[in-house]
């Protein structure tokens, strides 16, 4: 009997259909409408104007370093989740979790008594010399905190599916836990590391409250392209929405690069994977 | 001298019972060991302990004056890397991202060797191996057989002190696996290191090693050379993969059937054999060679009779002019008698029996 006379092949269909068109609609529509909202050629004449090429030029240079922060104080973490059984790891792992679901403006009030002129730590930072807020580096530091999830969750995943054997072969080589590290789980574990990395980068540059809150909204210090938004919304819808569909355009080629770079790898054989 | 003797515990998983491996080991150096048992026996654990891959709940591991492991006042637990030896896996875990080259110079590059050495020790080794043209590979694009011989010459290249190989040519047809064979025997000849060589197979332990250890449910029940293993089987499981009968009991001095033989009463009755000259507990062997069958009960010369059913038979070889009948005692005695007797006496399972064997035919040893 062939299957499409078979009951439920067609009502399944029509379901995975019905949920791709709402897809599209809930997520495409609106980016669809900010494209058409403007014209190509007024968006070239704002885009070129010297604050929305500052703003885009301080989201760039703040989110690309609070990878870097991220990817430096995630990988630890990640190794430690990762390789070790130890009491205390469903509490570590939950805190690590913890930026991705409390809302940004709470993470920017909690960096703010953290590292803030009254905070705990601004007395012991004011006596260094450092005072946080309101700065390029608070922001580096608020993008930081709410993209770590990101990186240490993927990071995470990818240095445990590297299969014990392979840290096992290389003990038995006479291998050290670091240069096991450095030339069997890095390498094997770099294409999640890599993913994890570019999707802190993403959150990161579309970072908002945590910004606003903890780094202010200073134009050439603290005001990225999504603060610059904002900002243009109050006076100029149609600044506001050029500003967007440059974020939009920056952020989705991006992405599109990444993912088929990924993918003409994936295409490779993982031969990792397969047992001989 | 490696020796180790560990002990090592092992919790029980769902219905199954505890496990724990118990064994005591002093090989010689240079040369190889084989362990032989079953899947389950521990045969991966021990080798997984011996490496430093897993920690014995108590014991000492030492090669020669070099401590390894001891759980005594020293209190010595050296990691895998801190130890002087490789291990080959049952699938090898060539590192997939590295080139055959690099997989290979892995173990110089990693204590600390000088790339100029390395380059030279990994061509030697390669060029040995005859698979210098792989060099630039990697692993994914080898063949098994070709896989395995990498896997050896990542192992041997550091020059180990001691070599733990776990079942390697399991994962290989069997064309290759007696090419490999061959080719594995002679490199740790020639290499001189120790190898401890585990396997399931008890043709591959009969034909690759000079000394045999049977390891049964973590225990070792027999260890000795070859010649020792054939000729003088020690426990049911050796008896049965040479396909010898085995009994085993005590030696009763009471009046026996003739001058130079002696009682030796077992759980299944007594059997008359040769005087050994020894008392106490003593294993009996009886080649299958040395059993009649007879379908009622025979007069003459034949001392000992066993009365059963026959449960199975066995062509031997499987085109030969030999049977292998198995009977339903307790041990299953084995006979083989020749195609034609076997169809005179219209022997079939099921039939009931009567096998004989002299006592001369009986080797007795401790």
């Amino acid at each position: 009997m062939p299957s499409r006379t078979r009951p439920g092949v067609w009502g399944w269909r029509l379901a995975v259909a019905t949920g791709v068109a709402c897809f599209l609609t809930l997520v495409g529509l609106p980016l669809v409408a900010l494209v058409v909202r403007v014209p190509p050629g007024e968006l070239i004449r704002r885009a070129a104007s010297e604050p929305v090429l500052q703003a885009l030029r301080l989201s760039l240079v703040t989110s690309v370093s609070a990878t870097a922060v991220v990817a430096l104080i995630g990988l630890p973490v990640a190794y430690l989740l990762a390789t070790q059984e130890f009491p205390g790891r469903r509490v570590l792992e939950t805190l690590v979790e913890m930026p991705m679901v409390i809302p940004p403006t709470v993470a920017g009030v909690g960096l703010l008594l953290a590292f803030g002129r009254a905070g705990l730590a601004g007395s012991a930072l004011r006596a260094v010399g450092l005072s946080i807020p309101f700065t390029t580096l608070a922001v580096v530091i608020a993008e930081a905190f709410v993209a770590l999830p990101f990186f240490v969750t993927a990071a995470t995943a990818g240095l445990r599916e590297v299969e014990p054997r392979y840290r096992e072969a290389a003990a038995t080589l006479g291998a050290t836990p670091p240069y096991a590290f450095r030339r069997v789980l890095l390498p094997l574990a770099l294409p999640s590391l890599a993913a994890g990395a570019v999707m802190t980068w993403a959150r990161a540059l579309g970072e908002f409250g945590a910004t606003i809150t903890f780094a202010g909204n200073l134009p050439g210090r603290t005001q990225t392209l999504p603060l610059a938004v904002y900002v243009a919304l109050q006076s100029d819808v149609e600044a506001a929405v050029a500003l967007s569909v440059i974020l939009l355009i920056f952020s989705f080629t991006l992405l599109l690069t990444f993912r088929s770079l990924t993918a003409a790898r994936a295409l490779g054989p993982r031969a990792h994977r397969s047992r001989p | 001298m490696l020796t180790a003797r560990v002990r090592k515990r092992r919790a029980a998983r769902a219905a199954a019972s505890d496990f724990a491996l118990d064994v005591d080991i002093a090989q010689e150096e240079g040369r190889t060991l084989v362990v032989v048992g079953e899947s389950g026996a521990g045969k991966t654990t021990l080798l997984r302990l011996l490496a430093g891959l897993e920690v014995p709940d108590a014991g000492r591991i030492a090669l020669g004056d070099d401590v390894w492991f001891d759980d005594g006042a020293a209190g010595v637990a050296r990691p895998a890397w801190a130890r002087p030896l490789s291990y080959v896996g049952q699938d090898y875990a060539l590192f997939p991202h590295l080139t055959v080259r690099d997989n290979v110079g892995f173990g110089l590059a990693a204590r600390g060797a000088a790339a100029r050495a390395t380059r030279e020790r990994v061509a030697a080794v390669l060029d040995r191996l005859a698979i210098a043209d792989l060099a630039d590979r990697r692993p994914r694009e080898l063949s098994g057989g070709q896989q395995q011989r990498v896997a050896l010459a990542r192992a041997l290249a550091p020059d180990p002190r001691l070599v733990l190989l776990d079942e390697p040519l399991s994962a290989l047809d069997q064309g290759t696996r007696q090419e490999v064979r061959g080719e594995l025997r002679e490199l740790l000849a020639r290499s001189r290191c120790t190898a401890v060589y585990v396997t399931h197979a008890p043709v591959e332990a009969v034909l690759f090693g000079d000394r045999i250890a049977v390891l049964e449910q973590g225990r070792l029940t027999q260890v000795g050379d070859r010649e020792e293993l054939l000729r003088r089987p020690r426990s049911p499981y050796v008896a049965s993969l040479l396909g010898v009968n085995l009994f085993h009991g005590t030696i009763d001095r009471g009046p026996a059937g003739g001058a130079g033989l002696v009682h030796v009463r077992t759980t299944q009755g007594s059997l008359v054999v040769p005087d050994p000259g020894l008392t106490g507990e003593v294993y009996v062997s009886v080649n299958p060679r040395d059993v009649t069958l007879y379908l009622s009960p025979p007069v003459g010369s034949a001392q000992n009779i066993m009365y059963g059913e026959i449960a199975e038979m066995v062509p031997q070889p499987p085109d030969g002019e030999r049977v292998r009948v198995v009977m339903r005692t307790k041990p299953p005695l084995v006979t083989e008698v020749t195609r034609a007797a076997s169809e005179t006496l219209r022997l079939a399972p099921g039939v009931w029996v009567h096998a004989g064997f002299k006592a001369t035919g009986a080797a007795v040893y401790r």
